[in-house]
């Protein structure tokens, strides 16, 4: 087990250095010079600071070659003109980038860091997202097994149906009908914007997060029941289901041991999908319910075109996605001895 | 045991799966619905348009604007006749660079146009003195062209006095004119368009011409005929026609003996500002009065307890060919912030949805599929490298990437396709560098091999096809989640622009939930649309997919 | 000694869109305590599912319409589920064909072992692995190797096979089905699982049915010998006699195509030239193909390959009778123990009296 962890964890470095520069080589798709963009926020009639410009290309290095920037942006050594002495700096800020933890300032809120920011906007997102994965897992694996061992029965046939329509229904067009459904102008059952404010009770947070955590479950939970019914119908054919049937052991045992451990081992892998698709669907969930999380602070950094916001929301969307993938996997390497000892 | 004898028997993997899918009702249902979505995409010029479909009118507006324009234009022609080049050189705007061949050409041009749709107008009898006029013309530019400049201005003045006498003989009060034919709608197409439609023709008429002639026939045949139609489709022609044919007749500038409205009667972009927000049109909260005030529910205008202020409202405009104003038909699905009908919107802005899910899916099978196949085929280092690359773009929440990318590039329909191609290719590569790596190992390809066949030719002549089942299933899903993202992005406002939206950016026009039918009709487009899809790939995956085909037969 | 497993009459069908798929019919089958029945057939023809039908394991789709099985004179079809449950694995046990896929990848081979123990004997946790231990060791994978901890992907082909029939033996069976024990081994494992699996015979005196394609296994291990074809048991009798004197052409097909594989096997090793020459005169051992599923002829299911066959063949299905004495061997070479009509040669062939073309 522990050469397999650490190996996947010496991979996981070049992946997280392909990531940042991803992160990075995405910013430089923006046509014209970014610097102007930026701090006209995308308009052509704003008229620019200068001063802003120049400390603009400063902070970027914008008129230093593309490597330069990018191990600036990536840090821990700050390359600028004040930057640490091995490079050329004066020295008087001599670390900076993304691996001693800074990510600059906002552009149109200068006194604001981002990262600051960034921690409020998780706090919102991540309790959201587990939620909405734990929700996910717990009634998904329950429901597959429970339709699969129950295949062709008409509780399966129905479930079926209503899984395929939970997995099709667009995100932001099941937010609007559950508000319309469940908010003021419906059943009034839930406040449909924002969140519980300052000294709110638990209660009232919790009605508050009813609806963003459905909408933003709803998918990933038919996606994995329906992996879930399926595996479990694959392996309850398998021969070694057969082999524990014919050792005559109950059913509970022949399901609950022998098929139910094999049927897992497809869902810890779909760890690693549900998660970025809980971190793309915040985006369009905290537009609908009015959430300051992360996905909104992603969109309103593109709608002012707020590169330092953009390239940590997503670098940050990029980092967390790829933890998801390393828990799948370190997951499926408790579950399987195949994979533990490859 | 019994597949393998199923198998040995002439039931090949290919037929087994075309018997599956003849079995499961449900695919039938959802390729009929596709079939419909992807018919009302193509189709919705002609569905939903403020162009007539057929036009049988007297046009009286063109004709009176000929008649009365073309005595000036004669005598312009005439002046252009009259002077030799130096003369003109001297008497044009000192900005202008036109020579006076150009000139004369271009008031030629305008005189013989006019000519022309007098004549359309007139019966030949009627007539006869403009093909007269036709004549002369042709001769004094004939005398022009020669450099007869004197008998040139004689013949101009001859002319521009024929054209005096002319507009008082044509006036409609002495004349009778006579109705002209035409398809507006038709005119407006682009000659692709106009090719898709006809080759989509042959693509329903499938399942009935199949049996008879053979598929591949049938497909080639339409194809053929598609592109023959493109080619021969009138480019331009009526499409300038700027002037919306719904004022013209309101107008009475056409006179129409026989005309024929598409089914919905809007174009995508025509606004009825009176209008705007209009509930769908079968409720009863929809009912206006003549002056277009509401009549009931919370819409209807009320006094404002403090100053007494009545809002003010504005009778609807009923347009030539359009239901009256309170008909259940008005619209359908009710209307948008400047008051265009939402229905005809959702058809048009089904075609970039489809389009978007059709084209992205494209680029993305074609770059996943090259990346797996290199990968696969080849191993070693160029696997290690790929797979690498492969690792780092999964690492991105796919829509967040997509929303990224596209707002920095700039939202249009192509960065979108182009973004999506290039972000969503992973699954792809995945899925056909796992075939590949496995069917490098039998013994086709070593029998390949030693026959000397370059690598090229056996990756994509001898293994592609037999990896293709997979891909295709897998190239089915895709087009579900390209539509679905394309539609978050809309819904987000970086998607496709006004006029035209798609599904994902009518839904966004509004958030009030008051204007619930702008959220929930485009919503359920979408919806439909991709349920469809996701249908006919589960049901072609548990086609082609051996392992599930096992679980249902034995 | 009485019948330990006698099948009466047994019909089985395949559920499929297309209606029921007979895959057996009229089968009739009986098996001593302690006696080696080797059930022979070529793949497709319905072995496997009846071993699957007396265990109780039939995939889905597959049931049964008709006829019995019973075992120590208790029908198991008419048991309730719990009953039989209780039978399979102590009574009666089956090993699977192919080990690769039918032990469980995720536990290890003593819990595999151990599971069965637990709940059919009731041993506590720390018995029943010291019992599985044992049973590796048995089966001659040794206890120092560790074997019970390791996984399935661990072990060879041959170790699996080994490890698939210590958890069939787990219980002492009286009767044990072996399925293709040998057909996913390379040779020189499947000689040294055939003697293990003799040796084992004799040390625990249960009863083996053995299925098999293999005449050569037959040969090794068999006391008795019933073919199969399309779906019914077409001759059986004493393994020598029934080598040496087969009454059904199917058989005696069969027979004569295992010479032909023998010769062409010696004849590619030493002079390929030679052996290709030889080879057409012998090929065809049985002509035409084994019938789909379902797609059986009437009358009797070889006729379209026999050479016997007349306009009866085509409209009569032939009884599984007692060979005449013509078809016989002279002196039948039965267990003394052993009922003259178990033992007794049968066949299913209106020409088995005929002399052999």
């Amino acid at each position: 087990m522990l050469p397999y962890v650490l190996r996947r964890l010496a991979l996981f470095v070049p992946t997280l250095l392909g990531i940042t520069f991803l992160s990075f080589a995405l910013l430089q798709l923006v046509p014209g010079d970014p610097a102007e963009v930026a701090l006209s926020g995308g308009s052509t009639e704003t008229a620019v600071d200068a001063e802003a410009l120049a400390r603009f290309r400063a902070a970027y290095l914008l008129d230093q070659p593309l490597w330069k920037q990018y191990l600036h942006y990536l840090g821990p050594f700050d390359l600028s003109a004040e930057g640490h002495p091995w490079f050329g700096g004066s020295g008087a800020h001599s670390f900076g980038g993304l691996l001693s933890g800074d990510l600059k300032h906002e552009i149109h809120r200068p006194h604001v860091r981002v990262i600051d920011e960034l921690g409020r906007r998780l706090a919102v997102t991540v309790p959201l997202a587990l939620a909405a994965l734990l929700l996910g897992y717990l009634v998904a694996v329950p429901l597959g097994i429970f339709a699969a061992v129950r295949a062709g029965t008409a509780f399966d046939r129905v479930s079926v149906v209503i899984l395929l329509v939970c997995y099709c229904l667009p995100t932001f067009w099941a937010g609007l009908l559950l508000q319309l459904a469940f908010g003021a102008t419906g059943l009034g059952w839930f406040p449909v914007i924002g969140l519980a404010g300052e000294g709110a009770s638990f209660a009232e947070r919790l009605t508050h997060a009813v609806l963003p955590v459905v909408c933003l479950s709803y998918g990933s939970f038919a996606y994995l029941s329906r992996q879930m019914r399926a595996g479990m119908i694959e392996t309850l054919s398998s021969d070694y289901v057969r082999t524990a049937r014919a050792k005559g052991l109950p059913e509970r045992l022949v399901v609950g041991k022998h098929a139910l451990r094999n049927a897992l081992l497809p869902l810890t892998t779909l760890f690693a999908s549900a998660f970025p698709a809980l971190i793309g669907g915040a985006v369009i969930v905290e537009t609908i319910f009015d959430l300051p999380g992360m996905g909104r602070y992603a969109y309103e950094g593109l709608q002012q075109r707020d590169y330092f916001v953009v390239l940590a929301t997503t670098t940050l969307g990029g980092v967390m996605t790829c933890l998801g993938i390393l828990i799948s996997d370190l997951l499926s390497a408790v579950l399987d001895p195949r994979i533990r000892h490859a | 045991m019994l597949e393998g004898r199923l198998e040995s028997d002439g039931f090949g993997p290919l037929a087994r799966a075309q018997e599956h899918l003849a079995r499961r009702r449900g695919f039938r249902y959802a390729l009929l619905g596709l079939a419909l979505m992807v018919s009302l995409a193509l189709y919705a010029p002609l569905l939903a348009s403020d162009r007539p479909l057929y036009l049988e009118a007297v046009r009286r507006g063109e004709y009176e604007r000929a008649r009365r324009t073309l005595m000036p234009v004669a005598k312009n022609l005439a002046s252009l006749l009259a002077k030799d080049e130096a003369a003109f050189l001297a008497a044009r705007a000192a900005s202008s660079s036109q020579t006076l061949a150009a000139a004369r050409a271009g008031e030629h041009q305008a005189l013989s146009t006019r000519i022309a749709s007098l004549r359309a107008s007139l019966s030949p009898t009627e007539g006869e003195p403009l093909a007269a006029l036709e004549q002369e013309l042709a001769a004094a530019v004939a005398l022009a062209e020669r450099g007869e400049v004197a008998a040139a201005a004689q013949a101009g003045d001859a002319l521009a006095q024929r054209a005096q006498e002319l507009r008082e003989v044509l006036d409609p009060a002495r004349v009778t004119l006579l109705p002209r034919r035409a398809f507006p709608a038709f005119a407006a197409l682009a000659p692709l368009e106009s090719g898709l439609m006809v080759a989509w023709l042959g693509v329903l008429l499938l399942p009935f011409l199949a049996r008879r002639l053979g598929a591949r026939r049938v497909l080639l045949a339409s194809a053929l005929l598609g592109a023959l139609c493109a080619l021969a489709a009138n480019r331009g022609g009526d499409a300038f026609h700027t002037a919306s044919y719904k004022t013209e007749l309101d107008k009475l500038e056409l006179e129409p003996v026989r005309v024929c409205f598409a089914p919905i009667p809007y174009g995508y972009a025509e606004q009825h500002p009176e209008e705007a927000l209009r509930p769908p049109t079968w409720l009863a909260a929809s009912e206006l009065g003549p002056d277009g005030a509401y009549l009931r529910g919370g819409r209807a205008p009320r006094a404002d307890p403090v100053t007494g202020f009545v809002p003010e409202t504005r009778a609807i405009e009923v347009r030539a060919g359009e239901p009256a104003f309170n008909s259940p038909l008005r619209h359908v699905l009710g209307t948008d912030l400047t008051g265009r009908d939402l229905l005809a919107r959702a058809l048009h802005g089904a075609r970039v949805s489809l389009a978007v899910g059709g084209l992205a899916t494209a680029l993305l099978l074609f770059i996943g599929t090259l990346v797996g196949a290199l990968a696969g085929y080849f191993g070693g280092l160029l696997d290690l490298a790929l797979s690498r690359a492969l690792e780092v773009v999964v690492s991105f929440p796919l829509f967040f990437l997509v929303l990224v990318a596209v707002a920095l590039v700039g939202p249009s329909m192509w960065n979108v396709v182009l973004v999506l191609g290039c972000v969503g290719w992973t699954g792809v590569a995945r899925l056909a560098r796992a075939e590949f790596q496995r069917q490098r190992e039998l013994d086709y390809v070593a029998a390949a091999r030693t026959l000397g066949f370059a690598w090229p030719r056996i990756v994509f002549r001898h293994v592609l096809p037999n990896a293709l089942a997979p891909l295709l299933v897998a190239g089915t899903f895709a087009v579900a989640s390209a539509i679905l993202v394309e539609a978050g992005l809309s819904f987000l406002g970086y998607g496709v622009r006004v006029p035209i939206a798609s599904w994902g950016g009518l839904s966004s026009e509004s958030r009030e939930l008051a204007h619930w039918w702008l959220q929930l009709f485009p919503g359920l487009f979408l919806f439909v649309t991709v349920l469809c899809v996701q249908l006919v790939g589960d049901a072609l995956r548990d086609a082609l997919d051996p392992r599930s085909a096992r679980g249902g037969l034995a | 000694m009485s019948a330990l497993l006698e099948v009466r009459g047994l019909a089985l069908v395949f559920d499929t869109p297309h209606g029921p798929l007979p895959v057996l019919e009229r089968l009739d089958l009986t098996l001593s305590s302690g006696e080696t029945l080797a059930l022979v057939g070529e793949s497709g023809c319905g072995k496997t599912l009846l071993a699957l039908a007396v265990i109780g394991c039939l995939p889905a789709g597959a049931r049964v319409v008709g006829g019995e099985i019973r075992f120590r004179g208790r029908d198991l079809l008419s048991l309730a589920p719990a009953e039989r449950r209780a039978l399979c694995g102590r009574e009666l046990a089956l090993s699977f064909q192919e080990p690769a896929s039918a032990l469980n990848p995720l536990l290890t081979i003593g819990e595999q072992i151990a599971e069965g123990l637990r709940l059919h004997a009731g041993l506590s946790k720390k018995a029943a692995w010291a019992r599985a231990e044992d049973l590796l060791s048995e089966v001659g994978l040794e206890v120092r190797a560790g074997y019970a901890r390791r996984y399935p992907h661990e072990l060879s082909g041959g170790q699996r096979q080994r490890a698939m029939l210590s958890i069939a033996l787990a219980c002492g069976p009286s009767l044990l089905i072996a399925d293709e024990p040998t057909s996913a081994l390379d040779l020189c494992a499947q000689a040294e699982l055939l003697t293990l699996l003799a040796a084992l015979r004799a040390r625990r005196e249960m009863a083996l049915l053995l299925i098999t394609h293999d005449l050569a296994v037959v040969a090794e291990l068999a006391t008795r010998v019933a073919v199969m074809y399309a779906g019914a048991v077409v001759e059986e009798g004493g393994v020598l006699e029934l080598f040496e004197h087969a009454a059904h052409p199917y058989t005696q097909g069969l027979l004569r195509s295992r010479g032909t594989a023998a010769l062409a096997r010696s004849a590619s090793s030493t002079e390929l030239d030679a052996g290709r020459a030889a080879l057409p005169a012998n090929l065809p051992a049985i002509p035409g193909q084994v019938p789909v599923l379902g797609r059986w002829p009437g009358g009797c299911r070889f006729h379209p390959r026999c050479a016997r066959a007349d306009e009866r063949c085509t409209r009569e299905s032939p009884q599984l009778l007692p060979a005449p004495p013509s078809a016989r061997a002279p002196a039948p070479r039965a267990a003394p123990d052993a009922t003259p009509e178990v033992c007794a040669q049968r066949a299913a062939c209106h020409h088995a009296g005929e002399e052999r073309p």
